[in-house]
Formats: structure tokens, sequence, C-alpha cells
């Protein structure tokens, strides 16, 4: 019982997940889902954050 | 407000612990993966909304016409609060790339993925309307 339960509310959470999941983060979920994310994938979101976190700065100085 | 129930959604799902039932590669332990699923994902909404913000400044080819389109000074307001959000996204996905396998991960995980889904719902509600704007919006899913 508590396993269908458990079932019915991950079910809802990935209903909620799946309407998010649009263009930009479509390729995302689908590799989660058919694989999990990877050190790589961690690593390369750092890098992706650091850069846009330069491109903030610079901007936000004008 | 519904991105922010969405993005609580992911918060929750990924610490819920456990139940993604994924199969695993790269050394990623199963314990961690719903937490690396939902910072991913908030990593990727924030990306999708910042790459837009600068598509959107005025004068530039994609940007929405004059009064739609982002000024210079609303430009350097959000980059400010850019430039937060992605420090906040870089830390927490070095904590979720520091938990050790099989280790449950640290509080912080979920506060700093909260902090970023306001601020990103705090950036998209000062963007002008505009049809660039709720294509964005419907891209993350607010509509």
């Amino acid at each position: 019982m508590g396993t269908f339960l458990q079932l019915l509310e991950w079910a809802k959470v990935g209903q909620a997940l799946w309407k998010i999941g649009q263009p930009a983060v479509t390729a995302v979920l689908a590799t989660i889902r058919a694989q999990g994310v990877s050190t790589a994938d961690l690593q390369a979101a750092i890098l992706e954050a650091e850069e846009h976190e330069r491109i903030a700065h610079d901007e936000a100085q004008g | 407000m519904r991105l922010r129930r969405l993005l609580v959604a992911v918060v929750l799902f990924g610490l819920a612990g456990s139940g993604w039932g994924c199969a695993l590669r790269g050394g990623v332990a199963a314990v961690k993966q719903p937490v690396a699923v939902s910072t991913l994902t908030v990593h990727h909404v924030l990306m999708a909304v910042h790459n837009a913000e600068r598509a959107m400044r005025c004068g530039l080819p994609t940007a929405p016409s004059a009064g739609m389109c982002v000024t210079p000074e609303l430009h350097r307001d959000l980059s400010a609060r850019f430039e937060t959000a992605f420090r906040w996204d870089k830390n927490v996905l070095r904590l979720v790339e520091a938990v050790p396998e099989g280790e449950m991960e640290p509080a912080a995980i979920g506060r700093l993925v909260a902090q970023i889904s306001q601020m990103v719902a705090d950036i998209l509600a000062a963007l002008p309307e505009s049809p660039q704007k709720a294509a964005l919006e419907a891209r993350v899913g607010v509509r």
C-alpha cells in the first residue's frame, strides 16, 4: 500500500516536472529519464553557471 | 506564482530522497540522483531566462519593439540579480557534486534552490510584457 501511494505521489510530481519540461529543459529531463545525472553533467553546469555569472557581472557594471 | 509552485514541486521531489529509479552513469550515487535532477532543472530554467532577457535588450534584432524591450537601466538591474542567482547556482551545483556517494544531501541545497527559484520569479515579474516574454514564460512553464 505504501509503495502504491508513493508511486501516486511520484506520478504527480513527475507531471509537474514535465510541465516545465519545455524546450529549455526538455533535453536535460530526457537524459535524466534515460540515464540519470552524471558528474560530467554537474561539472558542465558549473562551468555554465560561472560563465553566466561573469557575463552578468560585466553587464551589471554597464 | 505558478512557476514558483512548479519549482517548489521540483525541489520537494529532489529532496524526497529517492524514487526516480533511473540508471546511473559517471559515478553519481543513487541517493543524490533526485536532488541532482532538481538542481540541474533549476539551472536550465535560470539559463533560459538569462539568455532570453539578454535577447530582449532594446536595439537588438531579437528585442521587442520600443516600450516592451529591456532598457539599459533595467538590464543593469537585472544583470546584478542574475549575477547573484548564478553565484547561488554555481554553489548549489558544487554542493551536489561534493556529496559523497550514499550520503544524504546537506539542507543548504534545498535553501539555495528555493532562493534561485524566487529570484527567477522576481526577474520574470520585472520584465516588460511582450511577445518574447510570453514565449519565454511558455518555455519555462509559467503559461
